[in-house]
């Protein structure tokens, strides 16, 4: 037998107590660290790295979930984005639509205003040529016929151009009370005709919103008012609501049903009822106060009961009384009479029917005149006549993209600036007086009035005349 | 005018802290910079350096910190300072600094962490994992990684992050980070970054695990030292099942032979920083009572480098910059084995700029003996 050191029983024994005892160890720590990682309650630095791994497990788990989720999500958004493009597309194209709806109207306003201009100037020579109380009675409700013609144009026109939210909008503060006032003093007469009593209560409110717009608003309500009340009083007042003040028409007239109060607003729209009136017009009113409200963002009130009235207001944003200015009137030109013998006219138009007509009219009041369609025209024909123009009535656009304040800009080179002219257009926007404030002449919309004609005529040829305005 | 967006890198071998300052500044100054970041090593005079700093690039927008050793545009370096630029259209950025870490409380993470996410928030910038990543610059000896980067992941939670434990070229005694126009000790740096350029954060770890275990049957997990293996004196028992002889026991012996801990169903390697007089072995990383270790076995380092690095060529294209947390084992492994050129080449051939870390940090995780990096490609266009 050998006898190595490792086989004598106290050594191995020594080794194999040794190992048990290193083993027991291991076996320790072992069950220790297992009990730790159970216990899921170790905070130390080994066990947040042991987490932290963990934690990218999970992560990564969550991560090819999202990615599927966001794969879908991105398959559910091009989806959308494809719908969305095809709805943008048919509202372009409904836009476009719309916008080619305006431009025919406003062109069929533009050519339908020629020839009812044309008509109207007519009709006002012919008042100068007959008499008779029934040839003037029929004169006069030729003349209202063409007038209503006249308004419902206009307001076709302005509601296409109020659907394509083409009309400026210029807000300002002004006070409350001057255009309640001027707007009761204008309709009193009115009222009083078809004995009514039309009463205004005073406002001290300060308000801001585009005053012009706002205006035609409430002369809708006064005068859908006076066409629906048979007898009774009609009330102009106003109404302080929080940050707002209501404007308020309130009448006594027939009242509208429950049903159909939503429906006045829509265009053409009219109640059957109520007292027979001249120029119930053909209820694009309320239509245009709808759109105007829209685009001022201003909000419209109605209620009514039937045989007793109705109250339609409009809730103005009020703003701080100061710096706002008063409200200047124009006022309306006095029509005096006058001879305007000797004078001579320089009419430049490129409608023929237009050009006759001012004839016929000018020549009815006895001046001379001179009609034509260009500048070179003009000129040739005052070389001939061998004098200066006394007035120029230019219309605005003429032919092949001339234009009437050149026209007038020529004519003033040519014999002075000091001779006054008359811009017409059928043209009526504000940009269309903002130009012709900004060349400083003088402007009749058409279909031109004879009255307001001779009345700024008078104004134009005498100095004298002025003082009277 | 609108600058096309840029990254600029640069470096300086300059010994003297103006001079080597004043070249990296000519290399990576910019206009408009959103994130300029340098990594500088340890023999500098860093009061001088940071002096130098200020004066170049101002005291705001500049972060970094000291290393064990650089990786520049040329390489690897020794002694020199590296560090690279983005310009605002890339990046923007905010930092804040954790200091006091050697006594690190969660808590103070958190605090840290919220702060820093107000503050990007109020940028109006929205916190999105998409495009923005948290990029951290720790103390590498306050042994405190493991609850400093669990804390700010509670915070942050989706935001990737990474980042590299600073060095301090092998002394193990003290390493620091730049803010602010100061170098701090004993502090972290975390900034949010957000980026307009695609990027991709990727890990190199070329071991594997072998069928050799150990157990740790006792230690000081707040020391990270571990005092026995096996019921013997650590050191003693791991030179024996490793092979080696304990006069052996250097650091580059242990970047050869880590041990490996597997969590998760993954490897992870716990790298051994020294042999303590007492026989225990002092970790770069968590380790704790009844651990079981099992010896690496190693696969070819160039080989795993290059590979990772063609996967985010195939993936991003060229990056124009790659911020590079290099374990400091691996380029002494490197060293070893005579190949640190080939990997210091292909850093630079990517665009890498990085140092040598004490240990590296990806999302929750502290590692170690890794090559951990974020890749940006070109900025996308428009």
């Amino acid at each position: 037998m050998s006898t190595l050191p490792g086989d004598r029983p106290g050594s191995r024994l020594a080794i194999l107590e040794e190992e048990n005892r290193k083993l027991r160890k291991i076996n320790q720590v072992l069950m220790d660290r297992v009990e730790r990682d159970m216990d899921a309650q170790g905070g130390n630095a080994y066990s947040l790295f042991q987490t932290a791994i963990t934690l990218e497990g999970k992560v990564s788990e969550r991560t090819s979930q999202l990615t599927e989720l966001t794969r879908r999500l991105m398959h559910e958004i091009s989806e959308r984005r494809q719908a969305e493009q095809a709805l943008l597309d048919a509202k372009a194209e409904a836009e476009r639509a719309n916008l080619g709806k305006t431009r025919f109207l406003a062109a069929a306003s533009h050519d339908l205003h020629q020839p009812l201009n044309a008509a109207r100037l007519f009709l006002g020579a012919l008042a100068d040529e007959v008499a008779g109380e029934r040839a003037n009675s029929l004169l006069r409700r030729i003349e209202a016929a063409l007038e209503t013609v006249d308004v419902v144009l206009t307001d076709l026109l302005d509601i296409s151009r109020l659907d394509t939210g083409a009309w400026p909008v210029s807000p300002s503060s002004f006070a409350l009370a001057p255009l309640i006032q001027r707007l009761a003093d204008e309709y009193s007469a009115q009222a009083h005709r078809f004995g009514l009593d039309l009463h205004a209560v005073p406002s001290s409110a300060t308000i801001r919103t585009d005053r012009q717009l706002l205006e035609r608003i409430v002369r809708n309500f006064i005068s859908n008012a006076i066409r629906y009340t048979e007898t009774g009083r009609i009330l102009l007042g106003c109404r302080n609501r929080g940050a707002a003040v209501a404007i308020e028409v309130w009448d006594t007239g027939i009242g509208i049903p429950r049903d159909r109060l939503d429906r006045i607003f829509e265009e053409f729209h009219q109640l059957g009822a109520g007292p027979e009136r001249p120029d119930r017009g053909l209820g694009l009113g309320l239509a245009i106060v709808q759109r105007i409200a829209r685009l001022l963002a201003l909000e419209v009130e109605v209620d009514s009961r039937i045989g007793h009235g109705s109250r339609f207001a409009v809730l103005v944003p009020r703003a701080e009384p100061c710096a706002a200015p008063g409200e200047s009137d124009p006022g309306l030109l006095p029509v005096p009479s006058r001879d305007f013998a000797s004078y001579l006219v320089l009419c430049i138009d490129d409608d023929p029917a237009t050009r006759d007509a001012m004839a016929e009219l000018l020549g009815s009041w006895r001046c001379e005149l001179v009609t034509v369609a260009t500048l070179e025209e003009a000129l040739a024909a005052l070389a001939r006549a061998g004098r200066a123009p006394d007035l120029i009535v230019a219309d605005y656009h003429l032919q092949e993209g001339a234009l009437g304040t050149e026209v007038i800009a020529a004519l003033h080179g040519r014999f002075g600036s000091a001779i006054p002219a008359l811009l017409v257009s059928s043209n009526r926007t504000a940009a269309m007086r903002a130009l012709v404030k900004a060349h400083g002449l003088s402007f009749l919309a058409k279909p031109i009035p004879p009255a307001r004609l001779r009345a700024l005529m008078s104004y134009l040829l005498g100095g004298d005349q002025a003082a009277q305005l | 005018m609108v600058l096309p967006p840029a990254i600029r890198r640069g470096y300086s071998l300059r010994r003297e802290p103006a001079r080597a300052v004043a070249e990296l500044h000519a290399a990576i100054d910019q206009p408009d910079p959103g994130l300029i970041v340098f990594f500088c090593s340890s023999d500098f005079d860093l009061e001088a350096l940071a002096a130098a700093i200020r004066d170049r690039f101002g005291e705001r927008g500049v972060i970094g910190c000291t290393t064990a050793g650089e990786i520049t545009p040329a390489g690897y370096m020794h002694g020199s300072i590296t560090g690279f630029s983005m310009s605002a259209a890339d990046c923007r950025a905010v930092s804040e600094l954790i200091p006091g870490l050697s006594d690190f409380q969660m808590v103070r993470g958190h605090e840290a962490s919220e702060r820093l996410v107000s503050a990007f928030m109020r940028d109006d910038r929205d916190l999105n994992p998409a495009d923005t990543f948290a990029l951290l610059l720790t103390d590498g000896m306050s042994t405190n990684e493991e609850p400093l980067v669990a804390a700010i992941h509670q915070r942050l939670q989706s935001v990737p992050l990474l980042g590299g434990s600073a060095g301090d070229d092998l002394r193990l005694d003290r390493t620091h980070v730049y803010h602010r126009g100061r170098f701090h000790p004993d502090a972290a740096l975390l900034t949010l970054v957000k980026t307009a350029r695609p990027f991709r954060i990727f890990k190199c770890q070329h071991f594997v695990g072998s069928d050799t275990r150990m157990v740790v049957t006792q230690a000081d997990p707040a020391r990270r030292v571990v005092i026995q293996i096996n019921a013997e004196p650590a050191g003693r028992e791991y030179a024996r099942i490793a092979g080696l002889d304990m006069r052996q026991l250097t650091p580059m012996t242990f970047a050869e032979n880590p041990v490996l801990v597997k969590v998760g169903g993954d490897y992870y390697v716990r790298s051994i920083q020294k042999l303590n007089d007492d026989g225990s072995l002092t970790f770069f990383c968590a380790i704790d009572e009844g651990v079981v270790f099992t010896l690496a076995r190693r696969r070819d380092l160039i080989a795993d480098l290059q590979g990772n690095f063609d996967a985010v060529r195939r993936e991003l294209g060229p990056p124009d910059l790659v911020i590079g947390f290099d374990c400091i084992l691996r380029s002494l492994e490197a060293e070893r084995r005579q190949v640190k050129h080939i990997a210091g080449r292909i850093m630079a051939e990517n665009n890498v700029i990085g140092f040598g870390t004490y240990g590296e940090q990806l999302s929750a995780m502290h590692v170690n003996q890794t090559f951990t990096a974020i890749a940006f490609g070109a900025a996308r266009p428009g």
